[in-house]
């Protein structure tokens, strides 16, 4: 019985199965299909890998190169001899030239001082030569009194440009009380400098002196007495009828250096 | 992308079982039956890159197939009068039985017709459609063992009845 219903089943099943013939030409028109739909030209350009990937890498660049400039920009500890400081010079250098107001222009040289002082003052606390940032402050100084005398011609007709020129003036002469007290502290440390190497000096002399220490021998003299050795060659000092001896040899000459000078002097009253 | 090998197997696998349900619900009529099958495997094709992963792969083919259906009995308004979007085969089947005089296996569709809904449902999609028992569990929403039983349940009264 159960071999009945399955074999009305397994008839059933063989009448509605697909012919071979239509499996393969549907599997054809399939293909090609396919390669319509799925080839590379029919692919949207917003969805090509390439396409894609290019972008997120161009928006990656230009997200870090973005983020560092405004890093490099705002950070004070970038200075001269960071890779970072040429991105920064070129950003200020563009941002000089794009502003063309007199009163925006001043209040970005006010800024960029500030910047340089800043940086020169980290530069300072590293032990960095300050020589190229300061001409740059000199420089930008030059700038900043120009625009000052535009924002001056200005005045009557904008009274808000009195405050930003009084801004400007401060700045200035505390940029010049600063230059001066800075000539004052070079020239003190020169002259302190002159001194103490002279003070160093002596103080190495007497360094010297007190420093060597000589061998503990002892000479015996003919008198019978004894000499040790003295800094700084540390030779035996001379023995006492060596000492006499030349002090007899030294009036002797001066004995006959006087003599002769007497002879002198008689002969010249003769000829006189 | 979609894989080409992908389909391939995809298109192997499910062939013969989409043929033979829209054969019974065309009223067995090859021709037609060949169009449709082919215009719901285009179907497939075009939406194969969009296909959801998360819904089971024979369940959205199945909802394809169901849908082109319903497409093709709306705008053809002909043949069988077959109910919309009625896809109870064991329905479809007894209508056929009843009103194919000629067809030499109406034996079968009376015998079907003795059954229960849900068990002439899994009888004629496991052995006429060739489904497996996991395939009609999605279909039906229910477990794979449930559907064991009630297949296994569904012979035996049909074996008392012949």
């Amino acid at each position: 019985m159960k071999l009945k219903i399955f074999y009305y089943f397994w008839k059933a099943k063989k009448i509605s199965s697909p012919s071979k013939k239509f499996k393969s030409e549907l599997y054809d028109l399939l293909e090609n299909r396919w390669h319509e739909y799925y080839s590379f030209k029919k692919i949207a350009w917003y969805k090509q890998l390439w396409l894609q990937m290019s972008l997120i890498t161009l928006f990656i660049f230009i997200f870090t190169g973005l983020s560092l400039a405004v890093y490099a920009y705002n950070n004070p500890s970038i200075t001269t001899g960071n890779p970072l400081y040429s991105l920064k010079k070129t950003i200020e250098k563009v941002e000089e030239t794009i502003i063309i107001i007199p009163v925006k222009k001043a209040e970005f040289y006010l800024n960029t001082i500030e910047k340089r002082e800043k940086e020169i003052k980290t530069m300072e606390n590293k032990n960095q030569n300050t020589k190229k940032v300061e001409n740059e402050i000199i420089k930008i100084e030059e700038k900043l009194e120009k625009t000052e005398t535009i924002l001056k011609k200005e005045e009557k007709k904008d009274e808000k440009n009195e405050v930003l020129v009084n801004k400007i003036e401060k700045k200035l002469s505390e940029r010049k009380k600063k230059f001066e007290n800075k000539k004052n502290k070079i020239t003190n440390i020169n002259n302190s400098k002159a001194t103490s190497s002279e003070e160093k000096d002596i103080k190495k002399n007497n360094k010297n002196d007190n420093d060597i220490l000589c061998t503990m021998e002892a000479k015996m003299c003919s008198d019978g007495t004894y000499v040790g050795r003295v800094a700084p060659k540390c030779d035996f000092s001379l023995c006492p009828n060596e000492i006499r001896n030349n002090i007899k040899k030294e009036i002797d000459k001066l004995k006959n250096k006087i003599l002769d000078n007497l002879d002198k002097l008689k002969k010249d009253i003769e000829k006189k | 992308m979609a894989n080409k090998k992908e389909f391939d197997q995809f298109y192997n696998k499910n062939i013969d079982k989409i043929y033979r349900f829209v054969f019974f619900h065309t009223g067995m009529k090859r021709e037609l039956a060949e169009d449709l099958v082919s215009e719901i495997f285009i179907k497939v094709l075009k939406n194969f890159d969009n296909y959801d992963e998360n819904i089971s792969k024979i369940s959205w083919l199945m909802t394809i197939t169901k849908n082109h259906l319903a497409n093709y009995w709306r705008d053809s308004k002909i043949c069988l009068s077959l109910p919309e979007n009625n896809f109870e085969i064991s329905k479809n089947l007894l209508f056929l039985a009843n009103n194919k005089d000629n067809y030499s296996d109406k034996e079968l569709y009376l015998m079907l017709d003795k059954l229960n809904d849900d068990e002439k449902n899994i009888v004629t999609l496991h052995y006429i459609f060739g489904y497996n028992y996991k395939e009609i569990a999605e279909f039906n929403k229910s477990t794979e063992g449930a559907i064991k039983i009630m297949s296994h349940r569904a012979i035996k009264k049909l074996k008392k009845l012949l």
